[in-house]
């Protein structure tokens, strides 16, 4: 369909060496588009660059820190000069563990904004100049089902990522007028390296708990993204902006 | 096309799909390969409905249907399943609307407006359960309205009704997942429809007014509606249940 044609377009994806990202990353390219995969292992990026390449997509890797300023400007700008431009953004790269929050020190909180939302608003506003330029452009936050739930040891990550959700809607609000639709995504339990959910690193007997609280019966995969973020990226959204959009298979339905 | 949106042999009913919003469903539907069957209560707005979707090359069906009516809705189902053989999609977007202060509504009228959009979703529901099982899953889309995330003094009826939708949608989903039925709901906001015109002779008076306090700085049209729907309609969103994804460029973002 002409609405999911992404022909032309250049998406950057944050944490796009691996596992989600990755599985976006695939969605996109399936419809045309040329994507930049960051991260920060450069070996992962080396690969997934070229697992890529092997399914026919244009593909660049970068190395960035994207809870850093400078390393986000320069991802943006080494975008621009390999791919010529940038249309779309998905805000993907992140990081979570399980901390107590009277243990947690401020020195790891700090890390957890930095890398979970702050990086949002340094991506965000570095590309805006560019999809400005381009006439338009669109941006997908990838969230957490955690922000229609709780986890007792993932304070955190639920303060980050409930951060991303209403930064999404002022955001959207704000760059409406520039043709900038902004949108989240909330994924459930899904099987990444982050979150291993069969093999021999699986996660434990959370796996099996929360899948038997899910409706469709199952984890996710990180292909399970691929329609979702098409529609996000492309004209099939233009009437979409500032919305939060829960891809869980029903997880937090239950209780 | 990424292959995840393929609706290749996959046979959709759509309420209120003779005009408007419906008819814009069903066109998108059919791009992706589905038969349509669309339901309606005017036989002349069916007949010209059908012959717009077959002079676009699809394989379309018009079935005459008070969507509140149980006798209606199971002859409806069954007529749509003699045809082709199947029944895989269902979106429930029949619906009416009109302002009406509560102080001044007769029990008459809310009855009329909640059999109408609200038990005519389960009636319909209940009727293709059978033929969704038989099938080995299905995808069921509830077209609500944003005025499930605002207020309005005169459609507390709607309201109502359309709240109802919502949380049917995620009970509906969590019961049903186990049967491979996936059900979401879409809130729309304001869209250029015969129920309410945007433009032309017979614009509402709210446009200008809404449009100035959206977004994307516009109203929506049906054909907007389309990659949304094919998602939820789709393989693409088999990991998506339950969710409820407001489809208004951003209108309920303002205050």
């Amino acid at each position: 369909m002409k609405c999911f044609d992404l022909t032309g377009k250049v998406a950057i994806i944050t944490g796009g060496n691996g596992g989600l990202g990755l599985g976006i990353a695939k969605g996109l390219a399936s419809e045309g588009c040329a994507v930049a995969l960051v991260g920060r292992n450069q070996e992962k990026i080396d690969k997934a660059v070229a697992e890529m390449k092997e399914v026919g997509a244009t593909a660049i890797g970068i190395n960035a820190d994207v809870s850093k300023e400078d390393d986000v400007n320069r991802m943006v700008a080494e975008t621009v000069e390999q791919l010529g431009r940038v249309d779309i953004l998905f805000n993907n790269a992140a990081i979570s563990w399980g901390v107590a929050p009277e243990k947690l020190t401020i020195e790891d909180w700090d890390q957890f904004i930095a890398i979970d939302l702050t990086s949002c608003f340094l991506c965000s506003k570095a590309v805006h100049p560019e999809m400005v330029k381009a006439g338009g452009g669109k941006i997908v936050n990838v969230g957490s089902a955690i922000t229609q739930k709780a986890m007792g040891k993932l304070v955190h990550y639920a303060a980050a990522k409930g951060g991303m959700d209403h930064m999404t809607q002022s955001l959207a609000l704000a760059w409406g007028k520039d043709n900038i639709q902004v949108n989240a995504i909330l994924p459930g339990l899904v099987h990444t390296e982050m979150m291993p959910c069969f093999g021999e690193n699986k996660i434990g007997p959370v796996v099996d708990y929360i899948t038997n609280k899910t409706p469709v019966g199952r984890y996710g995969m990180p292909d399970d993204f691929e329609g979702l973020s098409l529609v996000l990226a492309s004209d099939a959204s233009k009437f979409i902006t500032g919305s939060i959009i829960v891809a869980d298979g029903g997880m937090t339905l239950g209780i | 096309m990424n292959s995840k949106f393929d609706l290749t042999g996959k046979v959709a009913i759509i309420t209120g799909g003779n005009g408007g919003l419906g008819l814009g469903i069903a066109r998108g539907l059919a791009e992706a390969g589905a038969k349509v069957a669309v339901v309606g209560r005017n036989q002349d707005k069916i007949d010209n409905a059908v012959s717009v979707l077959e002079s676009g090359g699809a394989t379309a069906l018009g079935v005459q249907c008070d969507v509140s009516k149980e006798d209606d809705v199971n002859n409806m189902v069954a007529a749509v399943a003699e045809h082709y053989g199947r029944i895989d999609i269902l979106f429930n977007n029949a619906a009416i609307s009109w302002g009406i202060p509560a102080e001044s509504m007769t029990l008459e009228e809310w009855n009329n407006f909640i059999a109408i959009n609200l038990t005519s979703c389960f009636l319909t529901c209940r009727a293709v359960f059978p033929h969704m099982v038989k099938a080995g899953g299905g995808k069921i889309v509830n077209v609500g309205s944003i005025i499930t995330k605002l207020g309005f003094g005169k459609l507390v009826h709607y309201a109502a009704a359309k709240g109802g939708m919502d949380h049917m949608t995620q009970s509906l989903a969590q019961g049903w997942g186990k049967h491979g039925i996936t059900v979401n709901a879409l809130l729309p906001g304001l869209v250029n429809t015969e129920m309410m015109p945007c433009e032309g002779e017979n614009k509402v008076p709210l446009v200008d007014f809404a449009v100035s306090k959206t977004a994307t700085g516009n109203y929506g049209q049906p054909e907007d509606f389309q990659g949304i729907s094919v998602l939820l309609a789709s393989a693409a969103s088999d990991f998506i249940t339950g969710s409820i994804i407001v489809v208004d460029g951003g209108l309920s973002l303002a205050i």
